[in-house]
């Protein structure tokens, strides 16, 4: 008698909980194996909204980005996706990017086949942004015209391997790459590697005679003092980059000595010897890694930032008691990833990124200053390209500073980012 | 009245006809478990991405825990086994996966201990187990003994002491992500709650214990990672060494594993030492800044003192891949081949290779990660009476028979078990002479299951 009743509400039940569930999203852990064997897991982040034709890849190349704070944003929206982390998550030991494209491109792999996208959209937040753009470029090319090898021969042949295309690019409060920044953020008053408060006072950014104010006041430095304290930093990274080079050179030789007749001719524990200065890892600890003078000058390069660095507000501390990629790295990645010897830069590769490309920062973020986002936007290859402020946001777009406000950073911040996708892949949207 | 509440009844028929539906759907979409992203938020504030495994049916007894100080054992290979037997299951990165260089055995005690509490709360479990394999065996005995007794008996902090009071330097809040200034918790602070059951896989000591044990004592300068002293070297042909995979002969000399033993000694040590005195120094700059007259420098004078006071070093330690088994066979004799667990060529391995501690803080160094460390399995599991199950591949490369007998011996349980699993290498995969039909895996999975359901069976209703 009751089952006609009991049909009613039961449907109307399943309708509800369908239409909960595509305002809601859920996670659901993915295995993922990139081309060279190297097997990841990533989070994917759905809606119910059937066959969606849009998805999106967050990552980094050392932070975990699975738990993302955008990836709701953009399930909820309809577009599901990917937080991953890769292969050389919380480590800048052996960070290179080529190896992390291959993590990349099986993420849009997933996504294309097995979530079955059409387009897919790459946010690269910070250090991510050099590396999705150079993801963007190097899968725009075809095989013969991407990078080969590495400076030290390392990574994978990037000709090689499987890079699918993508679609749309987000650029968030990034800097240019690995080796732009390690010059911008070195601290020249360093004078002996081995000891991590050798000082000299003179290019101490931080030492109150050359205009340095405990924070949260802020400094006022001399345009004479920056210009030292920037030749500073280009000739303590250029020191770093020597000794690293005299390493890699140095197991070059002993590489060339085993190929020559003479090691034909010695005992086999001469030649074991020889061997291990080839395939010897060797670390380099690079102490004082916080020392950008945007950190407390606030007059530099304005906005609406405090005094601070991202994830400290004593810099001047920080600099000193923590690790900062790259502290401790091997010889090799250093060389590949954090000398000029890198092949990613996002102010080269953005120039041949056609895709539409949306750049996208806090104006209270205080390590992305607005003439690098200029200079991006400027750069940008794209038809299609803006650049958008988020007022009051900070690195991770949570209220600070003085225009704070209202405290939805992050609801305006992917309130643009969604228009930007919707304008520019709107036949994916339905 | 009647009707409605059986309508209600009816209905809820229906929505849990609904939730079953989806469940079995998962359930046999993989292979019998589920799987599940949960956050785990610990008593000191971090929040941590675990996955767990569960068959869907939401009523299982028992509760797993996997965890290890530095891998990620979020995908460990035994938690569909224990889904698929009933047991749910946590599988865990700690706070220091991946990042030795900071680890301290003791924040990560709460990152245990939140999991624990997960299973017991949303799971509403009746009984947790811990399963720590390889470097995680000490971590989880560690968990083990220090839940086992009352607050104000367990350790109070890492023996580096704790890092300079953040207070001091004029902070109201922890500072955010500061290695140095973060406190370190006394464990006598916090909630640690009971387990009931604990299997100990292809585990060493400890990782300070383990450091003695794979040093190179040949290295004579820190400094460069080829400088030799051949005649402490394991490698070396005159002393004894082979090329794999023939096995070397150490023994054939008397004299040279003592000396090498003593010479691992020596470089431990004097490794220790080295983090001590600067530990030590930085101690020194942070009494300074506590004292009177501190106030009244000039503050460049001041800036400098509290830079002693908190920076950080770190500690470059080559070739760490010099366990005198890995080429001897003969020594503490299995059916291993020979090799470490992470290369077949540990010759090699032991310069070419990132191996844990390669780099690392001097505080680290001393508390966790050198034999001036308390974490010692040999110790703890003396006193964990909890059912203990001691596993291991008899093809393990770097986890040996004397030491399993050793441990099985201290173990404090009346409920314990020693099991070999024949032919397993140190991931229980088919290896070496005996690897035979290949499901090693079966057999431990199986082995495990049937210790934990046997162990409280006679208690249970």
């Amino acid at each position: 008698m009751a089952q006609p009743l009991l049909m009613f509400f039961g449907l109307l039940l399943f309708w509800f909980t369908q239409l909960v569930a595509q305002s809601e999203f859920k996670r659901q852990v993915v295995d993922l194996e990139a081309e060279d064997g190297k097997k990841l897991w990533a989070l994917l982040y759905t809606n119910s909204t059937p066959n969606p034709s849009i998805g999106v890849i967050n990552i980094h190349p050392r932070s975990d980005r699975r738990r993302d704070w955008r990836l709701p944003y953009f399930a909820k929206a309809g577009i599901p996706g990917l937080g991953m982390a890769s292969r050389h998550e919380k480590s800048s030991e052996n960070e290179r990017y080529e190896d992390i494209l291959l993590d990349l491109a099986a993420g849009v792999r997933y996504l294309k086949n097995k979530v079955g996208v059409e387009k897919v959209i790459l946010v690269g937040h910070s250090g991510g942004g050099s590396l999705v753009t150079f993801y963007a470029h190097q899968s725009s090319k075809r095989p013969g015209g991407r990078f080969s090898s590495t400076f030290t021969g390392h990574g994978p042949n990037l000709n090689k391997v499987d890079l699918p295309p993508v679609d749309l690019l987000v650029v968030s409060a990034s800097h240019f790459g690995n080796a732009y920044t390690f010059t911008r953020k070195i601290d020249p008053s360093l004078t002996d590697e081995e000891d991590p408060t050798s000082l000299d006072p003179f290019l101490d950014m931080y030492n109150p005679s050359n205009g340095f104010r405990e924070p949260p006041k802020s400094s006022k430095y001399s345009e004479e003092f920056l210009t030292r304290f920037e030749e500073g930093q280009q000739a303590r990274a250029r020191r770093v980059f020597n000794k690293a080079e005299s390493f890699f050179r140095e197991k070059q030789f002993y590489q060339s000595l085993m190929k020559s007749p003479l090691f034909q001719e010695l005992d086999s524990y001469e030649q074991i010897r020889i061997e291990r200065k080839v395939i010897s890892n060797r670390y380099l600890v690079i102490y004082r890694l916080l020392a950008i003078p945007e950190f407390t000058d606030l007059s530099l390069d304005p906005d609406d930032r405090e005094v601070g660095a991202n994830g400290s507000n004593r810099p001047d501390w920080a600099n000193y008691d923590r690790a900062s990629h790259p502290t401790v790295i091997r010889v090799e990645a250093f060389l590949d990833t954090y000398s000029p010897h890198s092949h990613v830069n996002l102010l080269e590769q953005i120039k041949e990124v056609t895709i539409p490309t949306l750049f996208i920062c806090g104006t209270a973020d205080m390590q992305e200053y607005p003439s690098e986002r200029e200079a991006m936007l400027e750069a940008s290859g794209a038809k299609v390209k803006e650049l958008v402020w988020i007022e009051g946001a900070n690195h991770s777009y949570l209220p600070q500073g003085p225009k704070a406000e209202d405290g939805k950073q992050r609801d305006q911040a992917m309130e643009l980012i969604l228009g930007f996708v919707r304008r520019n892949l709107s036949e994916g949207l339905k | 009245m009647k009707v409605r509440i059986q309508l209600f009844r009816q209905v809820w028929f229906v929505l849990f006809f609904f939730i079953l539906l989806s469940r079995v759907a998962f359930v046999q979409g993989e292979s019998g478990y589920i799987r599940e992203a949960i956050d785990l938020e610990t008593q000191d504030g971090l929040n941590l991405l675990a996955i767990k495994y569960s068959n869907g049916a939401n009523n299982a007894r028992w509760g797993a825990v996997i965890m290890h100080p530095a891998g990620d054992m979020r995908r460990d290979w035994r938690l569909p086994y224990f889904a698929r037997a009933g047991i749910v299951g946590i599988g865990m990165a700690s706070r220091h996966h991946r990042d030795v260089a900071h680890f301290f055995y003791e924040p990560q005690m709460l990152d245990i201990a939140a999991a624990v509490q997960h299973l017991r709360e949303v799971d509403k479990v009746e009984k947790v187990l811990l399963v720590g394999h390889s470097g995680g065996g000490s971590l989880m005995t560690l968990y083990a003994h220090q839940s086992s007794r009352r607050k104000g008996e367990r350790f109070s902090s890492p023996v580096a002491g704790q890092p300079v009071d953040w207070r001091s330097l004029g902070f109201s809040k922890v500072p955010r992500t500061s290695s140095v200034l973060r406190p370190r918790p006394d464990l006598n602070q916090y909630r640690l709650p009971p387990v009931d059951l604990l299997i100990v896989s292809a585990a060493h000591f400890g990782a300070g214990w383990a450091l003695v044990r794979k040093i190179d004592p040949s290295v004579t300068d820190e400094k460069d990672p080829t400088s030799l002293n051949s005649s402490l070297d394991l490698y070396n042909p005159a002393n004894g060494f082979q090329n794999p995979p023939k096995s070397s002969n150490f023994t054939k000399n008397l004299t040279f594993l003592a000396r090498y033993q003593e010479g691992q000694r020596e470089r431990s040590w004097r490794l220790v030492r080295q983090a001590q005195s600067y530990i030590e120094e930085k101690k020194f700059y942070a009494k300074l800044m506590q004292s009177s007259g501190f106030q009244d420098l000039p503050l460049y004078q001041r800036i400098q003192i509290t830079r002693k006071a908190i920076a950080q070093r770190y500690m470059v330690i080559p070739r760490l891949l010099s366990v005198p088994n890995f080429s001897d066979l003969s020594i503490d004799p299995n059916d291993r081949v020979t090799g470490s667990n992470s290369t077949p060529r540990p010759d090699q391995g032991n310069y070419s290779r990132y191996f844990h501690p390669s780099f690392i803080t001097p505080e680290s160094l001393v508390s966790a990660e050198a034999p001036s460390s308390p974490v010692h399995l040999l110790k703890q599991i003396k006193e964990v009476a909890i059912p203990t199950l001691f596993i291991c591949g008899t093809a393990d490369m770097s986890e040996y028979p004397s030491e399993r007998e050793a441990m099985f011996k201290a173990s404090g349980a009346t409920n314990k078990s020693l099991v070999w699993i024949e032919g397993a290498d140190h991931g229980y995969r088919p290896k070496g002479p005996k690897a035979g039909d290949g499901k090693q895996r079966d057999r431990a999975a199986k082995a495990m299951i049937d210790f934990i359901l046997k162990a409280y069976q006679t208690v249970s209703k």
